[in-house]
């Protein structure tokens, strides 16, 4: 055997060539030397399997699900691999917690607060309200944003309470951040998608007041 | 069936804090590819420890970066591009290290449960 540089990954056909591209999706889907490396070993040690499996005497298609199923999952290696590479220095690894945290910690934070500024608010400001008027006066959406304002930190048990509402997600949010996988999962990019468009809306509607342009900045950004 | 589940997560586990241990020692014998480590850990072990094959990657990045192997890429006689892992002189010591540390404990589990070699039920004795 002579030393190389390092190769392109090989072309392959079928079950392994989508197992390939399913592991090379996990890793990112941007080819780098690093995903370049581990797809190229991953499809070799799938091949060897497969010579193995041709030997004992499967089928082509047996010894493809067994090098397979021999192999595991492709997501999974990919997330332990990410693990590994991104865990290389203690800079990226806290870069790496602090992103997952922000992220966590903002999904977290946004629901109760949302939430429990805008019950709060319509509470007070239309005590006698029922829920059809919601969906009938479009001026209840402004009024409800800019009725939200003076409430915050009117009492020191109002100050304390949103205190606790502002903080307490921030740090179970660190604390969840810390186990998540690498990158986050599509659900949770959606469920942000969603607050941040709510937020959005939510800002505009007080347009334009000094706090709704303040709300939809923390918000949104 | 839960049980047997079970019983392959421990075993998965005890494989797991020791996998280290098992890369340095098959390639103490010389350097060798992914899917070689992953048959040769296999076979000395009586087919006992059954290595997940996806798992031996991330691992072997790891000990790359902890510098106890190294690698480069190689062509075969087939002319199939291949990663070839070799021991270095640090994997050597970390070889030593959890070799003794492995020893330490087996002794340990030993002496405690009257067993007088460590995974061979056969040799059990009668008490401490």
């Amino acid at each position: 055997m002579r030393e190389i540089p390092p190769p392109k990954p090989p072309a392959l056909e079928g079950r392994l060539a989508d197992y390939v591209s399913a592991f090379r999706r996990a890793l990112g889907g941007t080819p780098s030397a690093f995903s370049s490396r581990y797809e190229c070993e991953i499809a070799d040690h799938l091949r060897l399997l497969v010579e193995d499996g041709l030997a004992r005497g499967m089928s082509v298609e047996e010894a493809e699900t067994w090098a397979i199923r021999q192999v595991g999952r492709p997501d999974e290696i990919a997330s332990t691999l990410l693990e590994a590479y991104y865990d290389d220095s203690p800079a990226r690894s806290l870069t790496r917690a602090l992103g997952r945290g922000v992220l966590v910690a903002f999904s977290i934070a946004a629901v109760p607060q949302l939430v429990s500024t805008w019950l709060l608010a319509w509470k007070t400001h239309f005590p006698e309200a029922d829920l059809a008027r919601l969906a009938v006066d479009p001026t209840w959406f402004r009024e409800l944003g800019i009725a939200s304002a003076p409430l915050i930190g009117a009492t020191p048990v109002n100050a304390a309470l949103y205190a606790i509402a502002l903080v307490a997600p921030w740090i179970v949010g660190f604390a969840v951040g810390q186990r998540l996988p690498v990158r986050p999962s599509r659900y949770l990019l959606a469920a942000q998608t969603v607050l941040a468009a709510y937020a959005l809306a939510f800002g505009a509607s007080l347009w334009p007041t000094t706090d709704g342009l303040l709300i939809a900045l923390v918000h949104v950004v | 069936m839960k049980r047997a589940r079970e019983e392959s997560s421990q075993w998965s586990n005890l494989l797991r804090g020791n996998s280290q241990l098992l890369v340095l020692a098959v390639l103490r014998d010389g350097p060798k590819h992914g899917y070689a480590i992953a048959q040769e850990i296999r076979r000395r072990s009586g087919e006992e420890l059954p290595f997940r094959q996806g798992t031996l990657y991330p691992l072997l990045h790891e000990m790359e970066r902890d510098g106890f192997i190294a690698s480069d890429w190689q062509i075969t006689d087939a002319e199939r591009p291949r990663r070839v892992y070799r021991l270095t002189l640090r994997g050597e010591a970390e070889y030593e290290r959890l070799l003794a540390r492995w020893k330490r404990f087996s002794v340990a589990v030993a002496r405690l449960t009257g067993i007088d070699h460590a995974g061979d039920p056969s040799t059990e004795t009668s008490g401490p």
